[in-house]
């Protein structure tokens, strides 16, 4: 995947990865990204810088809260968790993307079929 | 809800934009090191990790700044009404930095407190002696006249009536020429006869010097005149004790050796004029010209006339003095007279004592900064890592320096607590352990002054010795930091540059310190080696002081005092009786007491010219007093029962001033003319040091009591019983003589010896504190710096060790190291410690300020402290394992 198309997926995408990876639980930043290249299997390898512009972005259009805590080592860590609007977003957004990607196979099944 | 919690969000930002710039600095460091951290368990080193975890997470500021837009937050550092914020943000940081080391902040803590306190204890002390101002009213114009006799030479000599009124005639630049004296009263009229100190004053000096009456009047003008109504003033809670209240004493009378005095009002408790001792005020009453000019009995107090300098009005003292030089040359040739000022009348002599002192502690805080700044120049190297982060977040060089700026005051602050605590216990104990007779001693408390103190010493301590770490941390570059990575050791070879020019310091302050504190002691030790001349040991003394009121003590018609002689027949029979009394003895003065001085001339020589008179004390005694008092009788005789009050005069004369007057000559049988009255020299007595064991006794005349007429000085008893026994049994035989009789002052002259030599005791004991807490910090930091070394050189030595080094070349290495910073420091202190010496030389006794037995001792003491602190790193250093510190990179 070269550089660029990376960008323009993360663009749109980023966001609702990062609401999903935290419906489970409370995350750190670091957690986050490790949880999204976990969860893809390592096909997602975002940078990790613009996830901090996206997560304070969310987190002050409501969608998370955000609370000074401690990582697993003990070390003071910014923790991120889901808000009641954050779980609206994310249900709105999964729900355009589903109709999204299945348009787009439908396409896709129709040009091959 | 949400909604309210983020506006409140959203104009928290606003208002401080600091704290988001550092959160956000925080958390993206946070990324970085688990990154790191993860890459490290992978298998790279530190330095491949660390440019890993940096590809992968993209630019650092770049980042940074987009997530500050998101908050509409400039990315530049905090600037105007956000320093405030900036800097609140900075000293969270630095406290929580500080939690995360208890250790090293405990060790600081302590080092610093300990500094801060001393000091602030000791200021504490110098502001309410020697700072504060005098209670009196305007005392900046009020200054004491002094006279001075330039043959005798004596410096400070108290004023003759008649030149006290020609003063106050002539002089245009004294506004007011008070005159005062206290002396001790007997009081009765009470179950028992009690001692007062009586201050006698001119009529409105009281009102002059801001002490007004609290209740009644002050002295009338006739009460001064001689003959005049004979009035009196009580402090408040001597008419509390007497008449149970202060509107009761008014109008009631005193009665001061057997005479009534009616009191006329009360004055308040601070009153300090002439003294704060001053139990009773009654005017002094002189006449003006029928005083004898010869006689120097009164203290005068001037007040300056208002916009006269004190320099200005001395010279015209000077000048009156020389006038009355001219007028009245019998008594005034070679007198001269010069103002000084009251404060320094009041706290002088111990003005030196407390700056020494103050010097002292400071020199302490000094070598506690330089530790503490070691301390931190160790912490700095590793904490090299954190400050490269933070740089390539886009720290400037500015800010990171003040973060650790902020760090330095933070524990500076918080030692300021701790040491103000340590101050109020310090004040306690020195209040305990000071000699008594400091003035405004009492009045030490940690007053507002003390506080700002605290707080200047604190900050100017927290930036001295966070400057050096400060611009240690922030000079290398961001880059190198982080290639470097977390290799704490990897301090940059300036560090320990700057920590062994610490160590120096510190030695040679240490070496000031111990080395004034050695002459001191050493002065101590002579003083209390001192011969004085008697026997101190077992030597009971007590005053009696016979009333003329009812002891008739009129000169003319001496011998002839039947009252007195038989209060002493019955004296002296009481006591021979008193079986612990091995011997016992009557003087004006004991051995301890300076006694008066007066004129003489030897027998059939020419008078010398008024300009070489000298003066010689003058001692009355009975004939048992040299044995009593262990005064050796060199030549001829001591006094009989035979030297009677009918009999042949006689005298015995001193050493010094047998010498004096008899260089060549036999002395026994020469006559020497004091009084009027040509006595016979019948015996050579040692030399006392009547003034105190530091100064040489002046040349003295002993003289039969029984030929003198005197009534009362000191009772001597020289007894092996409880010395608080003998005194209650002279006690009970006074009083069955004479029930209205005091018997006061009843003391060991061996504590009198001992209390005369609290003062250096004093200084020699504060000073030795205060040292040994320097050296011991200086060894503390030449041990810091010492395994500091060896921890940066473990890789060099493991090396030489795998290259055949035998353990032994190691440890000589360090030592070396080690002995030689010493060395420096002893270099430096030898100069240091000879400038303090010139500065102490006023306290010193029979001690060279150069004395060699100290400045050889003292170094050789410090080399080998030196020595100890550098034991355990060269035995770290010979056992370097060439394989460990291999593995260890």
């Amino acid at each position: 995947m070269s550089k660029a198309s990376r960008k323009d997926l993360l663009h749109g995408t980023l966001e609702m990865l990062i609401l999903e990876t935290l419906s489970l639980r409370e995350l750190h930043g670091y957690g986050i990204a490790r949880e999204i290249e976990r969860t893809s299997r390592e096909e997602l390898q975002i940078e990790e810088g613009s996830l901090y512009p996206a997560l304070h972005r969310m987190e002050r259009r409501g969608w998370l809260n955000a609370r000074w805590g401690r990582s697993e080592s003990g070390r003071r860590a910014k923790l991120y968790c889901l808000t009641e609007a954050g779980r609206l977003q994310l249900a709105q957004e999964k729900d355009i993307w589903t109709r999204f990607w299945k348009a787009v196979s439908r396409v896709i099944e129709d040009e091959s079929a | 809800m949400n909604l309210l919690r983020r506006i409140a969000k959203r104009l928290w930002t606003r208002i401080r934009p600091g704290r988001l710039r550092w959160e956000v600095e925080e958390e993206m460091s946070f990324h970085l090191e688990q990154r790191t951290e993860e890459y490290r368990r992978s298998g790279l080193d530190t330095p491949a990790a660390r440019r890993r975890a940096q590809e992968r997470f993209g630019s650092l500021s770049g980042y940074r700044s987009r997530v500050l837009q998101v908050h509409h937050v400039s990315p530049a550092g905090g600037q105007g009404a956000n320093l405030m914020e900036s800097i609140l943000q900075d000293i969270r940081f630095a406290v929580r930095t500080l939690l995360r080391r208890p250790l090293f902040t405990v060790l600081c803590l302590i080092t610093l407190a300990l500094g801060i306190g001393a000091n602030s204890a000791i200021f504490s002390v110098i502001q309410a002696v020697l700072l504060a101002p005098l209670p009196h009213k305007n005392s900046e114009s009020l200054a004491v006249l002094w006279q001075f006799d330039r043959h005798n030479q004596t410096s400070k000599e108290a004023i003759s009536v008649p030149d006290l009124f020609d003063f106050r005639e002539r002089s245009s630049s004294i506004a007011h020429l008070m005159a005062f004296r206290s002396r001790q009263f007997t009081l009765t009229g009470l179950e028992d006869p009690e001692r007062v100190l009586v201050g006698e004053v001119t009529t409105g000096s009281l009102v002059e010097t801001g002490f007004p009456p609290m209740r009644g009047r002050e002295f009338e003008a006739r009460e001064g005149e001689p003959n005049g109504p004979l009035a009196a003033l009580l402090r408040r809670s001597f008419a509390q004790r007497r008449f149970g209240s202060m509107e009761d004493a008014v109008g009631r009378s005193v009665t001061l050796n057997g005479v009534d005095y009616q009191v006329v009002g009360v004055l308040p408790e601070d009153t300090v004029f002439p003294s704060d001792q001053v139990q009773i005020w009654i005017p002094l009453q002189v006449a003006p010209r029928s005083a004898p000019r010869g006689n120097h009995s009164i203290l005068a107090l001037a007040r300056l006339a208002p916009g006269v300098e004190l320099k200005q009005a001395n010279e015209e003292i000077a000048s009156i003095a020389a006038q009355l030089e001219e007028e009245f040359p019998d008594d005034n040739a070679g007198r001269g007279a010069f103002l000084s000022p009251l404060r320094q009348e009041v706290v002088g002599d111990y003005s030196l004592t407390l700056w020494v002192l103050m010097a002292a502690v400071g020199v302490v805080l000094l070598i506690a900064c330089a530790n503490v700044a070691n301390l931190m120049l160790t912490r700095a190297a590793a904490r090299g890592r954190e400050v490269g982060i933070r740089r390539a977040l886009g720290a400037g060089r500015l800010r990171l320096a003040r973060q650790f700026l902020t760090e330095s005051l933070v524990l500076a602050g918080a030692a300021a607590l701790l040491g103000l605590g340590l101050a109020w216990v310090g004040i306690r104990l020195l209040l305990q352990l000071a000699p008594s007779g400091i003035p405004r001693l009492q009045h030490t408390t940690v007053d507002p002054w003390v506080l700002g103190f605290t707080l200047l010493i604190s900050a100017l301590t927290g930036l001295l010795f966070g400057l050096a770490p400060a611009l240690q941390s922030t000079r290398r570059h961001a880059a190198s930091a982080l290639r470097q990575g977390g290799r704490s050791d990897a301090g940059s070879s300036s560090s320990p540059r700057l920590r062994r020019v610490l160590v120096v310091g510190e030695v040679a302050l240490a070496l000031m310190l111990v080395t004034s504190a050695g002459l001191l002691l050493r002065s101590f030790l002579q003083l209390q080696d001192v011969d004085p001349g008697f026997q101190a040991e077992r030597l009971l003394k007590a005053d009696i002081q016979l009333p003329a009121a009812r002891y008739p003590q009129d000169r003319a018609s001496f011998p002839n005092w039947t009252e007195v002689h038989q209060f002493y027949a019955r004296l002296l029979e009481g006591l021979e009786r008193l079986p612990e009394a091995e011997s016992f003895a009557f003087g004006v003065n004991h051995p301890m007491a300076g006694g008066w001085t007066t004129r003489f001339q030897v027998d059939g020589r020419p008078a010398p010219p008024a300009s070489e008179q000298t003066e010689a004390t003058v001692r009355p005694v009975s004939p048992n007093y040299f044995r009593t008092a262990g005064i050796q009788i060199k030549r001829g005789r001591a006094f009989s029962e035979e030297d009677r009050s009918d009999g042949k005069p006689v005298m015995i004369l001193n050493e010094s001033m047998a010498r004096r007057l008899f260089a060549d000559e036999d002395p026994l049988g020469q006559r020497v003319v004091m009084w009027g009255m040509a006595r016979e020299v019948v015996g050579i007595a040692a030399d006392v040091r009547f003034n105190g064991l530091d100064r040489q006794g002046r040349i003295a005349m002993y003289l039969p009591l029984s030929q003198i007429p005197l009534a009362g000085g000191s009772i001597l008893i020289r007894t092996s019983a409880d010395p608080q026994q003998v005194a209650s049994a002279l006690k009970a035989i006074v009083h069955d003589i004479d029930p209205q009789l005091p018997v006061f002052e009843i003391t060991l002259l061996e504590d009198l010896i001992w209390s005369s030599l609290a003062q250096p005791r004093f200084n020699a004991l504060l000073l030795s504190i205060f040292a040994v807490t320097a050296l011991l910090l200086a060894v503390v930091g030449i041990f810091g710096v010492l395994s500091q070394s060896v921890a940066l050189r473990r890789r060099e030595m493991g090396v030489r060790m795998a290259l055949g080094a035998r353990p032994g070349d190691l440890m000589r290495s360090v030592v070396g190291q080690g002995l030689g910073l010493t060395a420096a420091g002893v270099v430096l202190g030898i100069v240091g410690a000879w400038l303090a010496g010139r500065f102490i030389s006023g306290m010193l006794f029979q001690v060279s300020a150069l004395d060699p037995v100290t400045f050889v001792s003292v170094p050789l003491i410090l080399m080998a402290a030196a020595l100890l602190a550098c034991f355990l790193p060269a035995r770290r250093a010979a056992r370097s394992d060439p394989l460990e510190t291999l593995r260890c990179e």
